[in-house]
C-alpha cells in the first residue's frame, strides 16, 4: 500500500468512526430531549395526563375482548361498540348494587371523622402515652408523639375530603375517559401503523419490533395487575366482613386498588382498616387480626394470584421498583406510584431493544 | 364531491386495488377471498426507498416479507452495496422477498438494495401473528401455503444437491 492510499484509507475509517459517534450522540440527545419533554408535559398537564393514562389502562384491559369478538367475524368498530355497551351495563349494575353501600360508608366515615369522637380518642391515647412513657422522664417526647398522631389524623381527614371533592371531577372524567378509550381501542392498530409509518427506513424494522414488544409487555402487565387488584379487593372485603370491620366494602376496594402499587400498596390498604378498627374498639387484638388477614391475603397474592395473572416479563430489580415508585409518587402522587412500574418496564424494553438493535441491525451505516 | 376530495379518495382506492392485486400474485396469499385479502391490506406497511438505499442487510434479524409495488431491488452479499461480492437476483414489480422471516426471526440470508426509487409493501410477523390470533382460519390457510412453498423449495434444493453429487461422482469416475 502506498503512503497516499494508506492515508486515504485511514481518513475514510476515521470519517466513518466520526459519523458513528455523531450518530450515537444525536440519538442520545434525542432520547434525553424526549424524556425531558415527557416529564415536563406530565407535570404541566397533570390532569390531562391522568385522563389519558386511565383511558390507556382501560383500552389495554378491553382490547383482548374486542379481539375475541373479531375472531367471531365482527369488525373492530362493531366489536368495540358491543364491548362498550356490555361494560356500560356491568358498570350500571355495579353502581346500582355497590354504590349505595360505598357512598353510605364513605359519608358515615366522613361524619365520624368530623365528630368529636376521634379527638376524644386521641386525647385518651395522649394520656396513655404520657403515662406509659413517663419512665423515660421526658414528658416532651410523649407530647411530641401525641402531636404527631394529631397531625396524621388531620391529614387523613383532609385526604378524605379531597377524595370526596375529586369524586365530583371524576363524574366529568367519566364522560371523557370512555370517549378517549373508545377511539384508542377502535383506532389503536391504525395509530400504531401511522406511528411506524413515520419512522425512517433505517430504523423501521427495529421500531416495528420495539412497538410490538412494548405493547405486548405493557398489555400483559396492565391486564394482570387489574385482575390481581380485583381478586385482592374481593379477598380483602371478605376478610374485613368476617372481622366485623365497618366500611368493609370501601376499605376492601381501596386495598385492592392500592395493591397495584408495589411494596407500598398492601400497607396503604391495611392502614384505613386499622384506623377504623381502632375507632371501633381501641384494643390491640383486632389490629393483630387485620394484620394477619392482610398478611395471608398478601401470601395468597404472591404465591397463587400474581404468578398466574401478572406477566412474568416485568423483570425489574426490587430496589429499582422502590426507587421508581417513590419518584412516581413525587411527580404525580398516587397515580405516579401506580404507573411507575409499567412506565419503567416500557423504558426497560426500549433500552433492551435499542441495544439489541445497535448490535444486530446496521443502523449506524 | 369537490374534485380535490374525489382525487384523494380515488388515489386511496387505487392504492388499495394495487395492494389487493399485488397480494393475489404472492403464492402464500393465493386463493384468499377479497375480504380475507382486505385483512392483510390492513396490516401491510407501504415504504418508499431511494435508489441505492439498503432495505435490509444480511445477518439482521428477519421481521417480515416485502412485495415490490414498483421499482426494482437486488439481492446481494457483500459489505459494499456499490460493489457487491455476488448478486443473487434482481427483482421487479410484483416480486417478493424475505417471506421466510414470517416464520421466525432468524438472520436474513442476504442483503437487499433498491436499484432505483422503489415502493415496497411490507407484511411483518408481529402483525401477521396478531391477525392469526384474531382470524385463526386465515392463519391456517396462509401457513399451509407457506409450508407448501418451503417444502417445494426444499425439494428443489435436494434435487440440486443430488445433481451436484452425481456430477461430482461422474467427475471422479472419469479421473
Amino acid at each position: 500500500m502506498t503512503k497516499d492510499t494508506e492515508n486515504s484509507f485511514y481518513l475514510e475509517v476515521n470519517r466513518s468512526e466520526l459519523r458513528k459517534v455523531l450518530h450515537i450522540g444525536l440519538l442520545v440527545l434525542l432520547a434525553a430531549f424526549t424524556i425531558w419533554l415527557s416529564v415536563v408535559m406530565v407535570v404541566q398537564f397533570r390532569e390531562l395526563t391522568i385522563l389519558f393514562v386511565l383511558s390507556i389502562l382501560l383500552a389495554y384491559l378491553l382490547d383482548p375482548l374486542v379481539g375475541y369478538l373479531e375472531t367471531l367475524g365482527l369488525s373492530r368498530s362493531s366489536g368495540t361498540l358491543i364491548i362498550f355497551a356490555l361494560v356500560a351495563g356491568i358498570i350500571a349494575w355495579g353502581l346500582a348494587v355497590f354504590l349505595p353501600a360505598i357512598s353510605s360508608q364513605a359519608s358515615s366515615i366522613t361524619k365520624y371523622l368530623q365528630s368529636g369522637e376521634i379527638s376524644g380518642m386521641v386525647s385518651k391515647w395522649d394520656k396513655t402515652l404520657q403515662e406509659r412513657l413517663a419512665f423515660l422522664g421526658n414528658p416532651e417526647m410523649a407530647q411530641n408523639i401525641s402531636e404527631k398522631i394529631q397531625t396524621w389524623i388531620v391529614k387523613f381527614q383532609e385526604g378524605i375530603f379531597k377524595f370526596a371533592l375529586s369524586l365530583f371531577s371524576a363524574l366529568t372524567d367519566l364522560v371523557i375517559i370512555p370517549f378517549i378509550t373508545f377511539f384508542l381501542i377502535k383506532d389503536g392498530p391504525a395509530m400504531k401503523k401511522a406511528f411506524i409509518q413515520a419512522v425512517p427506513n433505517r430504523y423501521f424494522e427495529m421500531s416495528l419490533n420495539l412497538v410490538y414488544k412494548t405493547n405486548q409487555q405493557l398489555g400483559n402487565y396492565i391486564r394482570g395487575q387489574m385482575i390481581d387488584a380485583f381478586l385482592v379487593g374481593v379477598l380483602s372485603v371478605i376478610a374485613l366482613f368476617f372481622l366485623h370491620i365497618d366500611y368493609y366494602v370501601l376499605i376492601g376496594s381501596v386495598a385492592g386498588l392500592a395493591n397495584m402499587i408495589p411494596y407500598f400498596g398492601p400497607i396503604v390498604g391495611a392502614v384505613p382498616a386499622i384506623v377504623v378498627s381502632l375507632s371501633q374498639n381501641p384494643s390491640l387484638m383486632p389490629v393483630v387480626w387485620i394484620a394477619v388477614a392482610f398478611a395471608v391475603i398478601q401470601l395468597i397474592d404472591n404465591v397463587f394470584i400474581s404468578p398466574l395473572v401478572v406477566a412474568k416479563s416485568v423483570n425489574l430489580h426490587p430496589l429499582l421498583v422502590v426507587v421508581v415508585v417513590l419518584i412516581g409518587g413525587q411527580l404525580l402522587g398516587i397515580l405516579g406510584m401506580l404507573i411507575a412500574v409499567p412506565v419503567t418496564s416500557i423504558l426497560n424494553v426500549i433500552i433492551k431493544e435499542v441495544i439489541y438493535g445497535f448490535k444486530n441491525y446496521r443502523i449506524l451505516g | 364531491m369537490h374534485p380535490i376530495w374525489s382525487n384523494i379518495f380515488k388515489a386511496k382506492e387505487a392504492n388499495k386495488k394495487d395492494i389487493y392485486s399485488l397480494l393475489t400474485n404472492v403464492p402464500i396469499f393465493r386463493g384468499l377471498s377479497k375480504g380475507q385479502l382486505r385483512e392483510f391490506a390492513k396490516i401491510a406497511h407501504s415504504r418508499e426507498y431511494e435508489a441505492g438505499e439498503v432495505v435490509f442487510w444480511k445477518g439482521e434479524p428477519g421481521v417480515g416479507m416485502y412485495i415490490i409495488q414498483n421499482g426494482s431491488v437486488s439481492v446481494f452479499v457483500g459489505d459494499d452495496p456499490a460493489q457487491p461480492d455476488y448478486v443473487f437476483a434482481t427483482l421487479g414489480d410484483g416480486d417478493f422477498f424475505g417471506e421466510l422471516a414470517l416464520l421466525d426471526d432468524s438472520p436474513r440470508s442476504a442483503s437487499v438494495l433498491a436499484d432505483k426509487s422503489t415502493k415496497l409493501i411490507g407484511i411483518f410477523r408481529p402483525d401477521l401473528f396478531s391477525l392469526f390470533e384474531r382470524r385463526p382460519k386465515l392463519g391456517i390457510l396462509v401457513l399451509a401455503q407457506l409450508a407448501q412453498m418451503v417444502g417445494e423449495r426444499l425439494k428443489h434444493t435436494n434435487e440440486a444437491l443430488e445433481a451436484c453429487r452425481r456430477a461430482d461422482a461422474n467427475e471422479k469416475k472419469v479421473m
